[in-house]
């Protein structure tokens, strides 16, 4: 049997044998929830968890009946372990692969890591999804994520990579507008090219964002990098 | 990182507020970006960002007030 491929950034997602498959919003949350922990997790934790303002024999109930829609596919996506349920031994999540991209990003001693692709750490995990133990997680790999690209940016601009390191940088742009660090890098790469009308326009784009929303100039450090080009202060 | 949720039997709403302090740059360096939404059934979320610990106090007395103010006249 093929591995089952289960999405959790962007969206909910489950390939099994090459054909998505639909499963209800219960069943969707003890998948997601399985596969966000490495390890078996108790029943009652599990129940507890995801159905936490029902009484305590009602969330079991709850538990039971979304294991069983989750399995009357054929596919052994959550194996039960005794009392503990496990995430099935065949079952690929992207989130798995996109930390451990961003993993070997951070690690200055892994050069391979410099031929991954920006796109490789993925997006947000389940965007629209609000309980806690999706909250914490998302912020988690988000924070990860973002580390990552600036630390790609960086290796990639040392390396001479730039326009793989304009990729990164961009990326990390996008993950959050109003870090200046990731603006900086940008200008950065744009001027290690000799780019230097690209380098003003984005130093224009964080000043913008960082007036427009947080009210504040760039910092002195941003600001010295653009004061250093020979062009006329008029067309900063 | 933050995250709060105030709860009722009916109705749940949600903060996050993703802070950091913008490496590089020595005074001022708290910036933090607050999404909110007043209805985790109904996700309309919105977006806003604070450069000081006032502003982001300010950000979260109006979202409970938001919030229990809607669920009184929801309730």
């Amino acid at each position: 049997m093929a591995p089952a491929r289960l999405t959790l950034l962007g969206s909910f997602g489950l390939v099994c044998d090459g054909e998505p498959v639909g499963l209800p919003m219960s069943a969707q949350r003890v998948l997601a929830f399985v596969a966000l922990h490495e390890r078996p997790l108790q029943r009652p934790y599990v129940a507890g968890s995801l159905w936490l303002d029902s009484p305590e024999e009602r969330a079991y109930a709850s538990l039971r009946s979304a294991l069983w829609r989750l399995h009357r596919h054929g596919h052994r996506l959550v194996e039960p372990e005794g009392h503990s349920l496990a995430l099935g031994a065949g079952v690929e999540v992207d989130l798995r692969h996109a930390e451990a991209a961003a993993r070997r990003a951070l690690d200055c001693t892994d050069d391979g890591a410099l031929d991954l692709d920006a796109s490789a750490f993925g997006t947000d995990l389940l965007p629209d999804w609000y309980e806690d133990w999706v909250l914490i997680e998302r912020e988690r790999y988000r924070q990860l994520r973002l580390r990552a690209l600036d630390a790609l940016c960086e290796r990639l601009t040392a390396a001479d990579r730039l326009s793989d390191a304009l990729d990164a940088g961009l990326a990390a742009v996008a993950g959050e507008p109003l870090r200046e660090s990731a603006h900086r890098a940008v200008v950065r790469v744009h001027l290690a090219e000799g780019n230097v009308g690209e380098a003003i326009r984005q130093f224009r784009l964080c000043r913008r964002l960082l007036g427009e929303q947080l009210g504040i100039e760039p910092s002195e450090r941003m600001q010295e990098l653009i004061r250093s080009l020979d062009v006329p202060e008029t067309i900063r | 990182m933050i995250a709060g949720a105030v709860a009722r039997v009916d109705r749940t709403a949600v903060l996050v507020i993703r802070a950091w302090l913008e490496p590089g740059v020595e005074e001022n360096a708290l910036r933090a970006r607050i999404t909110r939404t007043l209805d985790v059934a109904a996700p309309e979320t919105f977006e806003t960002a604070a450069a000081s610990e006032e502003e982001i106090l300010a950000a979260v007395r109006a979202w409970v007030r938001a919030f229990s103010g809607s669920s009184v006249t929801a309730g």
